[in-house]
């Protein structure tokens, strides 16, 4: 029987740092070679003294025999001490955990507030050279101290439709609005026969999914990622429960046509 | 089996085991390590506290770490959990479902010997106000057990075995007159127990209901309710630094405790007492039942009888049921 509370090690062999409070650290596991993940799915990184958090990969899943990438924002204090870890550290992980991501079938649209650009990049890794869909992409920031992933932003401003949108000021080197991720969803017309992928801070969801209600999005098109309080990672403990399903475990990934039914996402 | 014969059968069990069972204390009863046969309650008396500690221990280690290096130590006592009550074995039944993939609660079980025990329904049973869980007739093969003991009317006991293991030890005690019950799974061939669908349906679309208005108007939000409750068994995974290294250590906590929810900039889903009611009874009543169509609760009432204000899980199920048909 599997110790689902054990460690393996990983191997830290890159840190970039993406932002003033956020690092990508690119892990090499001790089962590399036959680690296997779906985008949208997240590891538990720990350290111990300092307890562990789940963590979504940030990586290709085609890059998944060779390393994978967490991005970590320091907001807590084992965030913060993980981005203290430095190139041949050691790091203590375990998963992958959750649903990921469904596969894409139809066009793709993903809805990103700060952070939430993280899990979204692995989906968008693994859907970029595709021909037979096109991929839109809003993002929402606050400010341009806070983006993430600068060069993937880059090269896929070339090739996709990708709006930045930030709350405070311009952007110098990305063609930006200024406003909300709402205004966004106002001012673009969004791609027809989509699947949309959502991901951000909670506050930000009643506004979106409204907009993409209204805009006849289907509840079934609409896909939601949940953040909750965790600690065992395989649907047990509780913390993560939303309605009768695990975030952990049937999640993190939700469509709206699940959640609708719970009179906490009744937007 | 007459008295005597239980008792040289339980005084066997004591000699290498350590034994938890129900004891009288004061007025009430209480399930505690025991260490002489005259200790054991065996009125059937449903005791203040459930068996649920022998299972899941309030903390419990689950490594040691320093540096590189992480030691596991698993659970190795052995232990007997004795005269065990058919509510508490229910909610046993379900922990084995729920910790089935979970190696510590496994470790454990492996060294422990469930003992089932029932005198029959109490004279007295409506004070157990059934409301969720039944006491059907076939309720033995509806529970996990090693070893069941019923007392009969004329002062006897007669014995079952429910496992290998149970029939293994009966016999090694040289108790050779014993019916053996295969465990026939969680839900009866009849269907799930209508009450317990009649109670999910109650519960799951309340939210909006006045009742947990005013329950959040009285709760204290103390948590005693799940710490009592034999099928509660949330936890946290805390870390323990000790001189030598660190400790992960698992915990029981309870949905009503202000950091259940807590996330990165201090947000917490469970903020209002009423979004902690509604998230304690849907654990109960519709995401267990949902799960593993059995029973979340089982019917005990000991959260009403530590309740601080006495909210009373039973009335509050029928005020539902009731509201819900209107």
């Amino acid at each position: 029987m599997k110790n689902n509370y054990a460690y393996e090690l990983a191997r830290v062999i890159k840190v970039v740092r993406e932002n003033p409070i956020t690092n990508t650290l690119h892990l090499k596991l001790a089962n590399q070679k036959r680690f296997q993940f779906l985008p949208g799915q997240f590891v538990q990184i720990g350290i111990p003294g300092f307890g562990e958090c789940p963590i979504a990969i940030s990586s290709a899943p085609q890059d998944a025999g060779k390393f994978i990438c967490l991005t970590i924002r320091g907001v807590g204090e084992l965030t913060k001490k993980l981005l203290t870890l430095k190139a041949g550290d050691i790091a203590f992980v375990h998963g992958p955990y959750g649903n990921g991501y469904p596969a894409v079938e139809k066009n793709l649209i993903l809805i990103a507030g700060g952070c939430g650009f993280i899990p979204l990049v692995s989906v968008y890794e693994n859907n970029k050279n595709r021909k037979d869909i096109k991929i839109q992409i809003l993002m929402g920031c606050r400010n341009e101290n806070l983006l993430l992933f600068r060069k993937k932003m880059q090269q896929a401003q070339m090739k996709h439709d990708l709006n930045l949108i930030l709350e405070e000021t311009l952007s110098k080197s990305f063609a930006a609005q200024k406003g909300l991720i709402t205004d966004l969803l106002k001012k673009n017309k969004l791609l027809a026969n989509a699947t949309v992928f959502v991901c951000g801070p909670p506050a930000m969801y009643p506004a979106v999914v409204k907009k993409l209600l209204e805009l006849k999005v289907a509840p079934a098109d609409i896909y939601l990622t949940l953040e909750k309080r965790m600690h065992c990672g395989v649907g047990i403990c509780q913390h993560c429960a939303v309605g009768t399903k695990y975030v952990c475990k049937d999640g993190p990934i939700f469509s709206y046509e699940y959640l609708r039914t719970l009179s906490e996402y009744q937007y | 089996m007459d008295l005597g014969e239980l008792q040289k059968f339980v005084e066997n069990l004591l000699s290498d085991n350590i034994v938890y069972a129900p004891m009288k204390k004061e007025a009430k009863v209480f399930v505690s390590p025991i260490n002489n046969f005259a200790e054991i309650d065996w009125t059937s008396e449903l005791p203040a506290n459930s068996f649920k500690s022998v299972f899941l221990p309030p903390e419990e280690i689950l490594w040691k770490n320093a540096g590189k290096k992480f030691k596991t130590a698993f659970a190795s006592k052995k232990t007997i959990a004795l005269a065990m009550n058919v509510l508490d074995l229910q909610a046993f039944t379900l922990f084995e479902h729920v910790f089935e993939k979970d190696i510590y609660y496994q470790r454990r079980r492996q060294n422990t010997f469930v003992v089932g025990f029932t005198a029959g329904l109490p004279d007295d049973f409506r004070k157990y106000k059934i409301f969720h869980a039944d006491y059907e007739e076939n309720v033995l093969e509806h529970l996990i057990f090693d070893i069941f003991i019923e007392k009969q009317k004329n002062g006897n006991f007669i014995f079952f075995s429910g496992s290998e293991k149970g029939q293994k030890l009966l016999e090694e005690n040289n108790v050779k007159d014993y019916e053996h019950i295969e465990f026939a799974g969680l839900v009866p061939e009849s269907g799930m127990n209508p009450r317990l669908i009649a109670n999910r349906k109650a519960v799951e679309l309340s939210f909006n209901d006045k009742l947990w208005d005013e329950l959040a108007e009285i709760c204290l939000a103390c948590g005693k309710c799940s710490v009592v409750c034999p099928t509660c068994f949330c936890f946290n995974l805390e870390d323990d630094p000790q001189l030598n290294g660190v400790e992960r250590k698992r915990q029981w906590t309870s949905c009503f405790y202000p950091e259940f929810s807590k996330i990165c900039g201090n947000k917490k889903e469970l903020a209002e007492v009423k979004k902690k009611l509604y998230f304690w009874y849907y654990h109960k009543f519709v995401r267990i039942p949902e799960e593993l169509s059995y029973y979340g609760c089982v019917s005990c009432m000991r959260c009403f009888n530590v309740c601080p204000v006495g909210i009373n899980i039973a009335a509050n199920l029928q005020r539902l049921a009731k509201n819900q048909q209107k």
